[in-house]
């Protein structure tokens, strides 16, 4: 009797453990995670490229896209950490924010060398900007001031808290952040107010505030400046924070066989690269920008290796 | 920009447009009522379907659902005593004792009028301010929004309900919940009890829920009967009377159109801190703050007037900087970025039409979903003459699958369960629940921008009083503060007179 169990339960497990590998993946429709509410950059990529990604796919199911925000995008990660490697769950990724906890030296429930990783997707460049009415011209003025500069920015842990962390002290400027702004319109209109001295967001946001006349670009960290006259990081002497930005990374849970990944994969590169959608997130103020599976652990580790660098900056004083 | 006024209404008259509005209404009518669903999740849900469409009729159905859900979220919280949603809440505290009282037509009516002559006057608000809404947005910093915080944390005291202490103690339980969760300045992670499900804090969803539905559920299986105490026949009528109560209010509906006006416009704060103002105002103002709590329609008109003309508020800082004002606007955003508008400083100059197609539809939505509610409020009303053994097992399911539904996390079930205990023993030793909302909601954004404000200015309180708004904020609290005690000693005066 308790033998028959065990010959049933060992082909079940059989069973169950061939059925990923097998060739019909994907056989249901595909949940894609957002770590975050509805409204912004991530939930906008990913509700662009689902419907592409869905033609791209060798069987006929749905790429369903789910927000499920919670402990700064953890939760998220965490679900799909703990989900069955099937390639029928997969997220989007904030990079750097879903390293910062672990720079900090926070316990989390995942570990990122683990997640499959399926993809880069995307990129939003940083730039420094102050208001058009400080006396503020230059990085150099900056560093004149004589007193700490104030920032104004998101959380305390947040990318946009990193990015200015990271900044500061690649430059050598003493910061003080003015934390806790609800986004990053919030406290790029912090510094318009006068509420501190300099932001540090992504040109996309800043675009409009920059055309507007409300915002002074100082400083952009793409790697070839698309603000006229608005010189490059890497040209006021550090090439090692070009392209520091905020990326969008696909995951899937650790162990998925590589074939899934690989089929998840093309099909994102096949939506991105189709001319319709490239219009669409053109138009949005975000073109696409993909990076395979093969390279996508090596971009990630990339931009990591800067955060690294300056952990103690990004750290609690 | 008449121009553009003219032709969004030009717009709205189209056979497309209408259809887009109508099915935003009845989406957003719907979702309404739903308890734990509101606007938020209906325009995320509807966003795919924005895709294919051109950016006016997109408009029409997030602008149609958008001034539709409180006016459907107002009837559940009159009927069964359960907010359709958040910024219902407030209407429970006297649209359902009403309905307790067979009023139930009475309640309805007086709240889809307030919601009409409210939402028109908080968009004819946003309209006139247009041209100068960015100022208004950069008037305020970090230590206004303070001072905005106390003012309201201020309202408290007057609105304990006769029951001071009581309402003290539970005002310091709102403010010390409002502290659960991570630090919106440090990151710290606070009173968690360990566990990553608290980390952003109480939801206030399931939270309102529990105090309101969950608790009002278990005192009437306690009771039994029907909610409707007093049979007045199986007829429901008054519902005309209700519309017409809200002009001869018209004082507290004007008021609370303000309030929520004013709020909305606040990041961050949203419906549901502006009609809890607006209640506690309206009892503020009225010669007997006393009948409050129990069926007073006042206590109806003033916050159903203050989470619709909200929209017009929060529309303000939306259009001029691209905050969003409120949830709603979060995700309106979003849908105008996957339309390929940018929401920042230009918005309003490169987009003007969309904008007004949005606010027309907005205009139209709040009229056309008080109408559709009216002409059912009769049918409606007839669930509190409903035995409540069937009901309570009906409405706490819908409430709870609610709840779920809006995050899928089994921890916001248990957590309405929680506040359901909660709010039925402060309905049991008469703690009132509104003190306990106030705190809970206005306590995290006091955290933050006193933080923000003292980081601004090197850490001296100085900054509160050296700025002219702050400072006027500070001395309207002062003032609000002041106000009860100087009626109470007017009043004593003149009773003391006679027998003098």
């Amino acid at each position: 009797m308790l033998r028959s169990i065990a010959v049933v339960a060992i082909a079940a497990v059989a069973a169950l453990s061939a059925s990923p590998a097998s060739a019909q993946y994907p056989e249901k429709n595909i949940e894609f995670l957002i770590p975050f509410g509805p409204g912004g950059g991530f939930d906008r990529t990913v509700r662009l490229i689902s419907p592409y990604m869905e033609k791209a796919l060798p069987n006929r199911v749905e790429v369903l896209p789910r927000n499920l925000p919670g402990a700064g995008g953890r939760r998220a990660l965490a679900t799909v950490y703990r989900a069955k490697p099937d390639g029928h769950l997969i997220s989007i990724m904030n990079s750097p924010g879903a390293a910062i906890p672990m720079l900090l030296g926070e316990k989390v429930e995942y570990d990122l060398a683990k997640f499959a990783w399926i993809a880069k997707i995307g990129a939003e460049d940083y730039m420094v900007g102050v208001s058009a009415k400080s006396s503020i011209r230059t990085i150099d003025d900056l560093k004149k001031l004589g007193r700490p500069i104030k920032m104004p920015t998101t959380g305390f842990g947040s990318t946009a808290y990193a990015a200015g962390a990271v900044f500061a002290a690649a430059f050598g400027l003493k910061a003080e952040h003015i934390s806790g702004y609800k986004g990053t319109n919030d406290y790029i209109v912090g510094i318009v107010r006068g509420d501190g001295d300099i932001a540090v967001a992504p040109v996309s946001t800043f675009r409009q505030f920059v055309e507007s006349g409300a915002i002074r670009p100082l400083m952009t960290f793409e790697e070839k400046s698309s603000m006229p006259g608005i010189k490059t990081v890497a040209e006021l002497g550090h090439p090692e924070l070009s392209g520091l930005a905020v990326e969008r990374f696909i995951v899937g849970p650790p162990k998925t066989p590589a074939n899934i990944v690989k089929i998840l994969s093309d099909a994102i590169g096949q939506a991105a690269s189709n001319p319709e959608l490239k219009a669409k997130a053109e138009k949005s103020g975000e073109p696409l920008d993909y990076i395979p599976a093969a390279n996508a652990k090596a971009a990630f580790d990339k931009a990591l290796a800067v955060y690294e660098k300056y952990k103690s900056a990004i750290a609690r004083k | 920009m008449l121009d553009s006024i003219l032709l969004a209404l030009q717009l709205l008259f189209t056979a497309k447009a209408m259809l887009f509005l109508a099915l935003g209404v009845g989406v957003g009518l719907l979702f309404g009522v739903m308890p734990g669903l509101g606007g938020t999740t209906a325009i995320a849900l509807l966003m795919p379907l924005t895709f294919s469409m051109d950016p006016i009729n997109a408009m029409m159905l997030v602008g149609g659902v958008m001034g539709a859900v409180s006016a459907g979220g107002s009837v559940s919280a009159i009927l069964i005593n359960t907010p359709g949603t958040a910024p219902n809440a407030a209407t429970c505290f006297d649209g359902y004792p009403l309905a307790q009282q067979g009023k139930a037509g009475l309640a309805i009516g007086a709240a889809q009028a307030a919601s009409t002559v409210g939402g028109f006057i908080g968009l004819f608000t946003l309209i006139a301010i247009i041209p100068l809404a960015k100022q208004v947005v950069l008037l305020f910093g970090p230590p206004e929004y303070f001072m905005l915080a106390l003012m309201g944390l201020a309202a408290i005291a007057v609105s304990t309900g006769g029951q001071f202490l009581r309402g003290l103690i539970a005002g310091a339980v709102g403010l010390m919940l409002a502290f659960v969760g991570s630090d919106a300045v440090s990151g710290d992670i606070r009173y968690t009890l360990g566990s990553d499900y608290l980390w952003d804090g109480i939801p206030l969803v399931p939270a309102l829920t529990g105090l309101f539905a969950i608790s009002e559920m278990i005192a009437l299986s306690a009771t039994g009967g029907t909610i409707a105490q007093e049979q007045v026949k199986t007829r429901v009528t008054q519902v005309m009377e209700g519309v017409w109560s809200v002009f001869r209010h018209w004082k507290v509906m004007l008021q609370g159109s303000v309030i929520g006006t004013f709020v909305g416009a606040i990041p961050g704060l949203g419906g549901t801190v502006a009609s809890f103002l607006s209640y506690t105002a309206a009892m503020q103002i009225s010669k007997e703050p006393e009948t409050f709590g129990k069926g007073n329609i006042e206590g109806v008109i003033g916050p159903e007037a203050a989470n619709n003309s909200k929209d017009g508020g929060a529309l303000i800082p939306t259009l001029a900087f691209g905050i969003p004002g409120s949830a709603e606007m979060a995700i309106f955003l979003g849908v105008l970025v996957l339309h390929g508008i940018e929401p920042g400083p230009m918005l309003l100059i490169k987009h003007e039409g969309v904008i007004f197609s949005l606010i027309m539809a907005l205009l139209a939505s709040t009229f056309l979903s008080a109408v559709i509610t009216l002409m059912v409020a009769r049918q409606l009303a007839l669930i509190t003459f409903v035995d409540v053994h069937i009901l309570v097992p009906v409405v706490i399911s819908a409430a709870l699958a609610g709840v779920y539904a809006l995050r899928e996390t089994a921890g916001d079930v248990m957590l309405a369960g929680i506040f359901g205990i909660l709010g039925y023993i402060m309905i049991r030793f008469r703690y009132p629940r509104v003190t306990l909302v106030i705190a809970l909601i206005l306590g995290e954004l006091a955290e933050r921008s006193y933080h923000q404000s003292l980081n601004m200015g090197d850490g001296s309180a100085a900054i509160f009083f050296t700025r002219t708004t702050s400072l006027i904020l500070f001395l309207a609290t002062i003032g609000c503060l002041l106000l009860p005690a100087i009626q109470y000693l007017r009043n004593r005066r003149r009773a003391g007179e006679p027998a003098a």
